[in-house]
């Protein structure tokens, strides 16, 4: 899929453990995983608005378009 | 009360008791046989002892795994597990075994023309299982895609 999740990224620059973004932003660590690991289909807005405000930072900086290589 | 759970019961109860008939019918096809053809040779036609039979009993295979397949399918669905994959290959592999019953009989009806009447009903019963594994098979895309929203 050519959109990349950067959230482990955003993470690392928060100093934040994936255990205390799932409890902060409502969700499970097991679909937090899902998130960070690329296997999403789909993020919600809720989830999205949840996760900039708890990182400090723009949806841009999570998610990255990045065209298929042929 | 009756409810879903029941409905889902009662038909696992005939697929299990069809089992039963389709053993019986197995061993009953040739006494079976013997008599239509008796009342048909009556009125003056020829004889279709054999074709009849060896038709009836090449029947059995696409039968047998029809019943299976509903077997699983309906297993599936008491488990609360409807819209899996699995579900897809066995109603495609039950509209095979409609087509093929109707391929079965085409040599059969050639002899007697009113056994068209089973090769068109499993032509179309496998075109509608077709239909129904394709509503399936998007349902499945779709409950995944809704697993897989965060």
């Amino acid at each position: 899929m050519p959109i990349i999740v950067n959230l482990d990224v955003m993470m690392a620059k928060r100093k934040i453990s994936s255990n205390d973004l799932a409890e902060k932003i409502d969700i499970t660590p097991a679909n937090l995983s899902v998130l960070k690991t690329g296997k999403a289909k789909a993020v919600r807005f809720s989830t999205l608005e949840k996760l900039c405000e708890v990182l400090n930072c723009q949806p841009g900086d999570i998610l990255e378009y990045r065209p298929d290589e042929e | 009360m009756w409810n879903k759970d029941r409905s889902v019961f009662l038909s696992l109860c005939i697929v299990r008791a069809m089992y039963g008939v389709v053993a019986l019918c197995c061993g009953a096809a040739p006494f079976i046989v013997r008599y239509y053809d008796n009342v048909i040779t009556a009125t003056g036609l020829p004889s279709v002892f054999l074709p009849l039979l060896i038709t009836l009993y090449c029947v059995v295979p696409p039968a047998l795994a029809a019943l299976v397949c509903l077997d699983l399918l309906l297993r599936n669905i008491r488990r609360g597990e409807p819209f899996v994959p699995q579900n897809v290959k066995l109603l495609r592999a039950l509209s095979y075994c409609c087509f093929a019953v109707g391929i079965v009989f085409v040599y059969f009806a050639t002899l007697r023309p009113f056994a068209f009447v089973i090769v068109i009903a499993g032509g179309f019963f496998g075109i509608i299982l077709r239909v129904v594994k394709n509503c399936f098979e998007q349902a499945v895309a779709l409950r995944e895609e809704n697993d897989f929203t965060i």
